[in-house]
């Protein structure tokens, strides 16, 4: 193993995942890491096993730590010449070198950006959590409306902007928001999907893709897909960024029907949400993923069951009728004695929230999402059915989120592979604008066919896919590549997750 | 249902995305936006007091 410290360099998530990738697949390395020296990213690296026994110098937060470990000496000097050589041709900044902009011209702040572009109206804010609120607020300041993919702001943080952002007329998105789509453009990690006349307030992420990209595939289209972030309908953010979004699409002559998609906080924000949304005069659908119990009635407002229930509902009133899809049949593998749960290894927190919900008759359930009735554990290997979100902050932190990052989910799917009380294995899979997500799993899903049937059984696997055909990486292609890696993959996720539960040994009534 | 061309007169849409987007971060979030024909300016963003999280709180705290 060697590492390499390299001091005063910064690079992003994205860059580091690339270096990381490009390690790996340097012949003779075996595990590779890319990481700035913040603290907590040595903690990980500890935790890996890759942090050496002691730094001669301790890097600083502001140092790029690169470590790889290898067959033998040889290839791990490789893959340090394969890092500088990598680097080397992406300098810091390197987009804007590639447009022909000179580096040393780079705008290094949001006042500098704003010189080169004032008519720039919206931020992307995607850096370290620890600094996120603090950009944010500077946009705000200077007009701009804000999207927070970043993780780790804190509660007081997203109250105390989203005010600031009320007083101005402005909107902050997130945090932790991953996509949307406004104006018709696609941000963060959203897709393609045709323009149309549903309006979508969500919490954030891969519910919203789903939404939208079920709404597209149903013969919808979309108008603008806001994520408002997961505590948005908290009390103590009081749905701020969920009503002004409300207001926005209420005055937007585009937008004819609206979609209130809504994952836990407060019931009573909920409904002063769904009630300012009908106030807009325009047929609503509300859905809030997780519910267990019966929403009040709200006038003008129809609650749907599921996510892909309000994207039907939703095309219906938008004058979209599409027939139901059409799905193979299921076929339950000849399990081994031992196989018995359900493994559930998610990227989306909204899809993860749904598929518990559904799964609430089974027992002993388990699940990181800290729901009422739901024994809590972030373990990948629990006795009993257990259904995790690998996009939790807890695994997030120092770490890139696992829709542009696939190692977490990796070795989450390894350890499946290797339990053989595991019967079912459900995944989401998010299809998106950026690199083909099956190739990073291929590995992983082989092991888990193999080793399950080395072990004289087969574990059923299972997938939802979010996403269009209009995607980059094109549904149809991403789906075709799962299925012949054995995956049965369902039109849409909660039909998935109904599929998940009918495979299981015994079926309905094995639960 | 209306066609693109007509979205595209709104010069800054209904939420000011049109009119340019300014990326903090991940550059590679600037590629979506870009290839929807968004003026886009990436910021050299680097983490300040060298990222030392608790020096920045109390840096930011001064000013």
């Amino acid at each position: 193993m060697r590492a390499m410290i390299r001091a005063d360099e910064y690079r992003d998530a994205g860059v580091l995942r690339g270096l990381t990738q490009h390690m790996e697949a340097a012949a003779g390395v075996r595990r590779a890491v890319a990481m700035m020296g913040a603290p907590r990213n040595l903690e990980v690296l500890r935790k890996m096993g890759l942090a050496p026994d002691y730094w001669p110098v301790p890097p600083k937060p502001c140092d790029l730590v690169v470590v790889a470990q290898a067959d033998d000496e040889d290839a791990v000097v490789e893959a340090m010449r394969r890092a500088d050589a990598w680097l080397a041709a992406r300098p810091p900044a390197g987009a804007l070198v590639a447009q022909g902009t000179p580096l040393d011209d780079a705008p290094r702040t949001l006042a500098q950006a704003l010189a080169r572009q004032p008519e720039a109206h919206f931020a992307l804010v995607s850096v370290p959590g620890a600094f996120a609120a603090r950009e944010a607020r500077r946009a705000l300041e200077q007009g701009l409306s804000v999207m927070v993919t970043s993780d780790g702001v804190s509660e007081d943080d997203e109250a105390s902007l989203k005010a600031l952002a009320d007083t101005r007329g402005l909107l902050v998105l997130g945090p932790d928001c991953g996509a949307a789509i406004l104006d018709g453009v696609p941000l963060g990690f959203a897709g393609a999907v045709r323009r149309g006349d549903i309006g979508v307030v969500a919490a954030s992420g891969t519910g919203l893709v789903e939404l939208a990209s079920l709404i597209h595939r149903l013969g919808g289209g979309v108008s603008h897909a806001v994520g408002a972030g997961d505590r948005d309908l908290a009390e103590a953010i009081g749905g701020r960024t969920t009503l002004a979004a409300l207001d926005r699409l209420a005055g937007d002559p585009a937008t004819k029907t609206l979609v209130l998609l809504a994952r836990g906080g407060s019931r009573a924000v909920l409904l002063r949400a769904a009630e300012r949304a009908a106030a807009a005069g325009r047929p609503v659908v509300a859905h809030l993923v997780g519910a267990t119990d019966g929403l009040p009635a709200v006038p003008g407002v129809s609650w749907a069951t599921s996510i892909a229930d309000a994207a039907r509902r939703a095309c219906e009133l938008s004058g979209v009728t599409a027939p139901p899809w059409e799905t193979a049949a299921l076929v339950r593998p000849d399990y081994a004695p031992a196989q018995r749960w359900l493994r559930g290894l998610y990227v989306g927190g909204t899809l993860c929230a749904e598929a518990v919900a559904r799964c609430r008759g089974l027992a002993p359930l388990s699940s990181n999402l800290g729901l009422d009735g739901v024994t809590h554990s972030a373990r990948f290997r629990m006795p009993g059915h257990h259904l995790l979100d690998l996009g939790d902050e807890g695994y997030t932190r120092g770490r890139t989120h696992p829709v542009l990052d696939p190692s977490l989910r990796v070795d989450a799917m390894y350890n499946a592979a290797n339990d053989e009380a595991v019967a079912v294995l459900l995944f989401d899979v998010v299809a998106g604008p950026e690199t083909e997500p099956v190739e990073a799993l291929r590995a992983a899903l082989t092991a888990v066919r193999e080793r399950s049937r080395a072990r004289g059984g087969e574990i059923a696997m299972v997938a939802a896919v979010a996403g269009t055909d209009d995607d980059p990486q094109r549904r149809c292609a991403v789906v075709a590549a799962l299925e012949a890696l054995g995956v049965t993959v369902m039109p849409d996720h909660v039909t998935a997750v109904e599929a998940a539960l009918a495979l299981l040994p015994g079926g309905e009534e094995g639960r | 249902m209306r066609r693109d061309d007509e979205y595209e007169q709104d010069v800054y849409g209904t939420f000011g995305v049109r009119a340019g987007v300014v990326v903090l971060g991940l550059e590679v979030l600037a590629e979506s936006p870009r290839a929807a024909g968004v003026p886009v300016v990436v910021v050299a963003w680097e983490p300040p007091a060298g990222g030392d999280e608790r020096l920045a709180r109390i840096v930011a705290g001064l000013l």
